[in-house]
């Protein structure tokens, strides 16, 4: 399956939510995951692993969007964050909001944000979280939007699962009476 | 020819034009987007042609239609099917339709084809990819299907009041764009020129599929009628529209994009105050504007709707309609400003609004060039600011829902309603908070009265200089509501100034409200929560485009 960007958005916050998270926080949730694959990068296993087994306390959407209503000052840093790479996304926009170049650590990688664009000195998917405010011009290649891919098809499936919770079961009443219209048209 | 400028008459307040009493009595106007479209096929002097027409005597197989612009060229590719008449819905939950279609970006090779083939006729258990730019299908109308085929195999023409009745030959239900299935996503085409404006490649899509509607039916004739069959009378053909048939699926549209919501009505309501401004209006104007309401009128003759709250509309609007005429007989009128003025005063919310539509039909010079002002870039307003204090927030809320102040939300009818998703191949559907076991468990966010309010009693017991930021991080819940009240003090339209989830709230009011921004016409309610209409009836055909004028929406006056 090869998901368009709206889809990926759209899956990316149904499932959110679907895992207990408020609407507004979905909101993140999507459009984290679409910005991120649009880059290159696997979002979707990154957010299936974060809905299967995050919490709050280390929960990338939740550092993330906390960065962004309150950019950080100097510098700050996480010892554990589950699926970080979803930080990245944040990373990005806080290089817009405070006309920065922030410089993302994650484990062994480095990615810097500026209020332009993204580059990445060396990829790494897992590690501990760094960001602080870089003073320098940044280091590495400007990651851009690539091609469209196939989705991974497991995770796809985990997002699935929890994108699902947000549908109401399918019964005779529903049917009938929900949508306001009759089964037929033959007129 | 100068115009002298008084001062400019403001734009009608978002507490009257975003009330959805109002908004369910709106009209489409020249800068509704299949208006927008027609004006840039014909200035661009857009070549359509059907390149393939591969369709068997039993109706089935593939037509393939090409619009030529300037620069590119976009091809519908449509399916007809030999449909049993007990799979015939309009619903999301069909699974079988006489045609479907796809826009193809580009013109399609025969592996592109084959390759729709085996997904196109599935709709949503279907994939389509990047090069795909909306996907739909349609159903007959299946009485003036088969009287249309009868009578022309028999080389005879269709009885006129069957087709006044009815408008069209098929209704299209779904058109499915921006990524769907996996289709071109917006931002993929949002710079072209032709698709700026918004659903332009829809309303493509749909004046394409009417145009293939018309020669499907032709060519059904022919199979049945051989040298007999005779093709539809020119002038009848033109008035053929093609209808649609719409859920619920429109409402949450309105809610999830204030933005584009606010560029919409503000470019209309821009388009008014400028018309209403203009100083000069002589007894030619006047004239003018009485023959546009006498073509209103016949359009009134041409709209029908066995709904009992659409009856009692179409009855108060046949009323306005008369008050109008005889207004503008009475005498000579001072200004454009004052017919309006004139309207608020004396005409229904329908046929007010209708005078609103006729006004910026006169005067395209002042009008068209906001079509360019109707796209919005949402991802800009997404972030939330975080410094914004609890006070000030607190303020715009005050401002854009204190109507609302007085509301009781303990009350079962402020609450009553539920928008949800079911499982169901996902139709939108809208249930009774009070009376559904455990439907409030899958609630949509489109209830922004209500949350809002929720928000601000939230805010109410912190400082009030302590920052959103701060509100946010111990009240993640609130979350989407705060990024919605910073989006509604930037864009003064961007909010319904009603509650979504009462009791008494009408869906049909915001699916009306979309489908005028289309350029839909015989808004015709099946229930509170879904609507027939017909679009492009009266709009020129492919070959006609070169030399017809922009003045199609209401019909001509007998001459």
């Amino acid at each position: 399956m090869i998901p368009s960007l709206s889809e990926i958005t759209a899956t990316g916050r149904k499932a959110a939510k679907g895992a207990g998270y408020s609407w507004g926080m979905a909101d993140e949730a999507g459009r984290a995951t679409a910005w991120l694959w649009d880059h290159g990068i696997d979002s979707i296993t990154a957010l299936a692993d974060l809905l299967d087994h995050g919490n709050p306390d280390t929960c990338p959407i939740y550092i993330g969007t906390r960065l962004c209503d309150a950019p950080f000052g100097r510098a700050i840093t996480f010892e554990t964050v589950q699926s970080p790479i979803l930080l990245l996304s944040f990373a990005a926009e806080l290089g817009k909001i405070t006309q920065n170049t922030i410089q993302l650590t994650i484990g062994t990688g480095t990615y810097f944000a500026t209020a332009e664009a993204m580059f990445c000195d060396t990829p790494s998917l897992d590690g501990p979280v760094a960001m602080l405010r870089h003073k320098d011009a940044p280091m590495g290649d400007r990651l851009t939007p690539v091609a469209r891919r196939a989705a991974p098809t497991e995770a796809w499936a985990r997002l699935g699962k929890w994108e699902h919770k947000t549908y109401a079961p399918a019964t005779e009443a529903s049917r009938l009476a929900g949508a306001g219209a009759g089964l037929s048209d033959n007129d | 020819m100068e115009e002298t400028h008084v001062d400019k008459i403001p734009l009608r307040p978002a507490s009257q034009v975003m009330k959805l009493s109002r908004m369910g009595s709106a009209h489409a106007h020249r800068l509704s987007f299949m208006r927008i479209l027609m004006r840039r096929m014909q200035r661009e002097n857009w070549r359509i042609e059907p390149t393939e027409f591969n369709i068997d005597g039993n109706g089935v197989g593939h037509a393939v239609y090409t619009a030529h612009t300037p620069t590119r060229a976009y091809s519908l590719v449509a399916f007809a099917h030999d449909l049993p008449a007990e799979l015939r819905s309009d619903r999301v939950i069909a699974e079988a339709w006489d045609c479907t279609f796809t826009l193809f970006d580009g013109i399609p090779t025969a592996d592109d084809v084959q390759r729709l083939s085996q997904n196109v006729p599935f709709q949503e258990a279907g994939r389509i990819s990047q090069t795909e730019l909306s996907l739909s299908r349609a159903n007959r109308s299946v009485r003036l299907w088969a009287h249309v085929v009868d009578r022309l195999a028999s080389g005879e023409q269709p009885d006129a009041k069957m087709v006044n009745d009815v408008g069209y030959l098929m209704r299209t239900t779904a058109v499915y764009g921006s990524g769907k299935f996996g289709a071109a996503d917006r931002q993929d085409i949002a710079d072209r020129p032709e698709f700026t404006a918004p659903f332009q490649s829809e309303m493509l899509s749909v004046y394409l599929t009417r145009t293939f509607v018309m020669d499907l039916v032709e060519h059904m004739a022919r199979e049945k009628g051989g040298d007999a069959a005779v093709k539809i009378d020119p002038t009848m053909r033109a008035q053929f529209g093609i209808g649609n048939s719409t859920g619920l699926g429109m409402a949450p549209f309105i809610l999830n994009h204030p933005t584009l919501l606010n560029n919409w009505v503000v470019s209309k309501e821009e388009a008014l105050s400028r018309v209403r401004t203009l100083s000069s209006f002589s007894a030619a104007d006047q004239s003018r504007f009485a023959d546009l309401v006498k073509r209103a009128d016949l359009n009134w003759q041409l709209w029908h709707s066995e709904h009992p709250l659409q009856v009692e509309k179409l009855a108060a609007l046949r009323s306005d309609l008369d008050a109008l005429h005889a207004f503008l007989a009475a005498g000579p009128i001072v200004s454009w400003n004052a017919i309006y003025c004139w309207g608020e005063e004396n005409l229904s919310e329908e046929g007010c609004e209708l005078v609103v539509s006729l006004l910026i039909e006169c005067h395209p010079e002042f009008v068209d060039e906001l079509s360019d002002c109707m796209s919005a870039d949402e991802s800009l307003d997404f972030r939330i600011k975080g410094k914004a204090k609890v006070g000030d927030v607190l303020a715009q809320i005050e401002h854009i829902y204190g109507w609302a102040d007085t509301l009781n939300w303990d009350e079962n009818n402020h609450n009553a309603r539920v928008w949800y998703v079911s499982e169901e191949k996902l139709e939108p559907r809208l249930g009774e908070r009070f009376e559904e076991d455990d439907i409030a468990d899958y609630e949509q966010p489109l209830s922004p009265l209500r949350d809002v309010f929720r928000f601000a009693q939230c805010l109410e017991n912190k400082d009030k200089d302590a920052t959103i930021a701060e509100v946010l991080l111990a009240h993640p819940e609130h979350r989407h509501a705060a990024r919605r009240v910073q989006i509604a003090a930037k864009y003064p339209y961007a909010e319904i100034r009603d509650n979504t989830i009462c009791a008494d709230m009408l869906p049909i009011d915001m699916l009306r409200f979309k489908l005028s921004f289309f350029g839909a016409k015989h808004f015709d309610p099946r229930s509170d929560r879904w609507v027939r209409i017909n679009m492009f009836a009266g709009a020129p055909y492919p070959q006609d485009l070169a030399d017809a004028a922009d003045d199609w929406f209401f019909p001509d006056l007998p001459t």
